[in-house]
């Protein structure tokens, strides 16, 4: 077969629908045998929070951060509909009528696909977000890290 | 349609895009070169899917049956010996010969692809015996008919052809390259 392929994602929005289809994405192009990145910057760490109640030590604007922003991919916002968390609710409940994966699942999913999962180290730090806050398995990198992987991609895509 | 023959089958039912390449992917690299997967999904977009994925895969999509909302897609894996084309047998002809001989009526066609590729086109007439049952299938062959075997690429038929003319079958040809590019008549089982 000709040379691997690259799908490169870079994961901006911290919404739940526009997450599900990088994640989507990022799935089907793993099964294509591409080797394939997704970028998580800004609010696209969100959905690489764990649930869990952690104390690293903060400055009180980080905290303030950690407080406000959802805590993981199962608690992100809807883009549109989010209706006070109404929206979320009933969109995974038509989602399970549908078999249609939840996301927390399409993330396990990649990571079992040898998906590169990359958190960028400077919003991380903007935003007050500590490695054992995120999902064990993410690499730490910078804009360089997806330049390297992004340069030669197929698809190279900004969610 | 009746029943097709697969050497494995991955249940994909009830599974959402992209779950039912995800699992083709995973599936098929456990399996056998040559050997015939069948996946079946309800996703309707997987037809589209599977199609698509396995070309670029280099794997053969042979086609899929729907039952009821039951879409069953057979694939068969690639083999990388079948994709070199290499054959030795001598006695050879080309598609277009293989027509002419059909329509002067003298020729036995031996299908010796899987019996999957066969269910979706295969030349009408012509008698399915995948390669690996030419053993066990080989007496219900007439030593006095001239016996043209058919591939999909002209790689299996030429050992299919070798094993033939060895047990004593004088009138082999191998038509090369087969099935890949038939463009004649083609019925479906």
């Amino acid at each position: 077969m000709s040379e691997q392929k690259k799908t490169n994602i870079i994961l901006f929005s911290g919404d739940y629908d526009r997450a599900m289809a990088a994640y989507i994405i990022a799935n089907g192009a793993a099964a294509y045998d591409h080797k394939v990145t997704i970028f998580h910057t800004f609010w696209g760490l969100n959905a690489l929070r764990k649930d869990e109640k952690l104390r690293p030590s903060k400055t009180f604007m980080e905290k303030m951060f950690g407080k406000m922003m959802p805590k993981g991919a199962e608690n992100l916002p809807l883009s549109k509909m989010q209706y006070a968390g109404m929206g979320p609710k009933m969109i995974k409940n038509v989602m399970k009528k549908h078999n249609a994966m939840p996301l927390d699942d399409l993330i396990s999913m990649a990571q079992e696909q040898d998906i590169t999962l990359l958190a960028c180290t400077m919003t991380m730090d903007l935003l007050g977000l500590k490695e054992e806050e995120l999902l064990e398995g993410i690499e730490l990198g910078g804009v360089a890290a997806y330049i390297a992987d992004g340069e030669d991609g197929a698809i190279n895509l900004f969610i | 349609m009746a029943e097709i023959k697969s050497d494995h089958i991955l249940d994909a039912k009830g599974m959402a895009c992209p779950m039912p390449i995800v699992k083709t992917k995973k599936e098929i690299e456990s399996i056998e070169a040559g050997k015939v997967l069948l996946v079946e999904a309800t996703d309707p977009g997987s037809k589209a899917d599977i199609k698509a994925w396995a070309e670029r895969a280099g794997h053969q999509y042979l086609g899929t049956n729907e039952e009821g909302d039951t879409l069953k897609h057979y694939i068969r894996k690639a083999s990388e010996e079948e994709a070199e084309g290499e054959t030795s047998f001598e006695n050879v002809v080309n598609n277009d010969e293989l027509k002419q001989k059909l329509s002067d009526g003298v020729a036995t066609v031996i299908d010796v692809r899987e019996s999957a590729e066969y269910a979706f086109g295969h030349i009408p007439g012509a008698k399915s015996i995948p390669l690996g049952e030419l053993d066990s299938k080989i007496d219900e062959l007439n030593n006095e008919d001239d016996i043209y075997v058919v591939c999909r690429t002209g790689n299996r038929s030429d050992l299919a052809a070798k094993k033939l003319s060895e047990k004593g079958y004088k009138n082999v040809t191998n038509v090369v390259p087969g099935m890949s590019e038939w463009d004649g008549d083609v019925e479906k089982a």
